[in-house]
């Protein structure tokens, strides 16, 4: 695994222009950062990578399978009662999955260790799955990358497969797509979900999450008050089921995804119950609920609130002191506890990869730099390659 | 290979920039389905009566008997409205016309099935059953023709199988109403969302 500068491409902010890629730079700094790509051997993407992704996953899902039966584990969740039920039909109907993204501290060497799982809401899927794609395709060509790099990245081929998959359970229906306002970054990550639907011969549309409605018969519907049927909504499921419409959700008929059984999965508490059903895996960490004593045994360790996002309310304790610490508005529902794991350094960069999985199937990675040892929404996005 | 052996890229490409690009997608989606319940049809089978349905759908007895009452129930709230008997009877002919509500409407004479999908255990969809009407008065322009509640023709009086536009089988009345909008993302405002 090694970081290697090389030249922009000159015209990739024009390209970018041209396949819509418009949150390349966000609040005013390079958000894609093609002055370096990473490379990593096949062996290195396939062993420690691949290879443990689907593991962990199927690991996750057994959690899954003891959680939604287990009302105090439901609780330690923070999952409130009136949607255990929802949640375990949708889990015993195995409901299908879209994606999801874990992330891994992994330095080329050791074995990558888990440190969470966006298994609802995950984004940088575009510039994973199309955009650094495209950098290779044009820096192989333009002889400067090797001609026999290849890359950890079959996502957009895989998307668009789950969706002809999905598209048969679900014929001649439209599925609607929805995120919030405001948002270029979400609203780019929907709209290549779109375009994968749409290779697929889905017919799709769009909804902001704010717009939808709900009309006499319990049915969420769009602004030409057309009942959505099926809507990916890029918009946590702890968030829906908190919020006004949340108690139509059981009602509602409509198809989600991600489907609700992923509440689980997205969900910080996830950490502490892979530990203890995987003691001592080598791709996990120590993890334990804040209050259980257990969680005294770790002197150094991260904590972090049972629903958060992008690294906020997170912090690093050492030896009883905060060592640094991201702001944030979460952490009302409980933390949890990890051991303290560094993301390995390339120069100043602290770097996360992000594992992708269609369905059950790993799909590739994303590689995303930060400055500091909390990976935030101001990261930076890194191709890479194998060599 | 580790990647996608092939991208489509002219499918990729959005030279006309965000927002257009967005609005002219729908745009071109909203076309599409309009275009799609503008122009193609479906095939619909017609039955008088619950036993014709039954022995042109072997083992779907309970199903014919279900639709038709399906049916039945939509066209006393669907069907015209006369204020006396004479005036219906006029445009439906004689003894064609029922009292419902202190308003007399043409009797319903036959309900239409649409052709099921693909996954269908039937071959047609029970579900939506249409109710027909017909003329027996020669001055009509229903005359031994099929109708609806809205009046338009289906086919004439002898045909059992008739192509009509797939809107023909979305519910007349009863659109649901719209109660409200917003119950969703108030707890994303001013949180970072993605993951």
């Amino acid at each position: 695994m090694l970081r290697i500068p090389i030249a922009e491409r000159r015209d990739w902010r024009a390209t970018a222009l041209e396949y819509g890629f418009h949150f390349h730079t966000l609040y005013g700094e390079p958000y894609w950062d093609e002055s370096a790509y990473y490379q990593f051997s096949l062996k290195q993407i396939e062993h420690h990578i691949e290879d443990p992704t689907a593991e962990i996953h199927q690991m996750c899902l057994d959690v899954v399978d003891r959680v939604v039966r287990d009302e105090q584990l439901l609780h330690r969740f923070q999952i409130p009662q009136r949607f255990w039920d929802l949640i375990a039909r949708s889990w015993y109907n195995r409901d299908p999955s879209l994606y999801s993204r874990i992330d891994l501290a992994y330095d080329g060497v050791g074995p990558a260790k888990l440190l969470e799982n966006n298994a609802d809401t995950p984004t940088s899927l575009y510039e994973t799955g199309f955009w650094q794609w495209l950098w290779l395709q044009q820096q192989v060509d333009r002889g400067a990358v090797d001609r026999l790099a290849d890359q950890f990245n079959s996502l957009q081929e895989r998307l668009i497969n789950r969706f002809q998959q999905l598209k048969l359970t679900m014929p001649d229906q439209q599925l609607h797509m929805a995120c919030c306002k405001d948002t270029v970054e979400d609203r780019g990550t929907v709209q290549y979900l779109q375009d994968c639907a749409e290779q697929a011969g889905i017919a799709s549309d769009f909804v902001y999450v704010e717009d939808i409605g709900l009309n006499s018969r319990h049915r969420f519907v769009d602004l030409k008050a057309e009942p959505i049927r099926w809507l990916f909504k890029l918009y946590p499921w702890e968030f829906m089921q908190r919020e006004a419409y949340g108690e139509h959700l059981a009602r509602c008929e409509t198809r989600f995804l991600e489907p609700i059984w992923k509440t689980i999965l997205s969900n910080k508490a996830l950490l502490p119950l892979l530990w203890q059903l995987f003691p001592n895996h080598p791709n996990l960490l120590p993890a334990y609920f804040e209050d259980d004593p257990k969680a005294a045994t770790l002197t150094h360790y991260v904590r972090k609130p049972i629903y958060s996002r992008e690294g906020a309310n997170i912090s690093i304790v050492k030896d009883g002191e905060v060592v640094e610490q991201a702001d944030g508005p979460y952490g009302e529902e409980g933390f949890i506890v990890q051991a303290y794991h560094p993301l390995p350094r390339f120069g100043d960069n602290h770097t996360l990869i992000g594992s992708w999985l269609v369905n059950d199937q790993p799909a590739g990675i994303s590689v995303r730099e930060d400055r500091s040892a909390i990976t935030q929404d101001l990261s930076r996005f890194l191709p890479h390659i194998i060599l | 290979m580790k990647r996608s052996s092939r991208i489509d890229l002219a499918r990729m490409r959005k030279t006309c920039g965000p927002s257009l690009r967005i609005s002219a997608r729908l745009t071109l989606v909203g076309a599409g389905t309009l275009a799609l319940s503008g122009c193609s049809s479906d095939e619909a089978y017609i039955y008088q009566t619950v036993s014709e349905c039954a022995l042109d759908n072997p083992e779907a007895l309970f199903q014919c008997q279900a639709a038709y009452e399906q049916a039945q129930a939509e066209w006393t709230q669907t069907a015209p409205r006369y204020r006396n008997r004479s005036d219906c009877e006029y445009e439906f002919g004689d003894s064609s016309c029922d009292v419902h509500q202190g308003l007399f409407i043409p009797l319903m004479m036959g309900f239409m099935l649409a052709q099921a999908g693909g996954d269908s255990d039937f071959d047609v969809d029970f579900r939506r059953p249409k109710p027909l009407t017909t003329s027996r008065n020669k001055r009509s322009p229903v005359y031994e023709k099929w109708t609806g509640a809205r009046g338009w023709v289906y086919g004439d009086y002898y045909q059992n199988k008739v192509s009509v536009d797939k809107s023909v089988f979305k519910p007349l009345k009863g659109k649901a109403k719209v109660l409200g909008r917003g119950g969703f993302g108030k707890i994303a405002a001013g949180r970072s969302r993605g993951g």
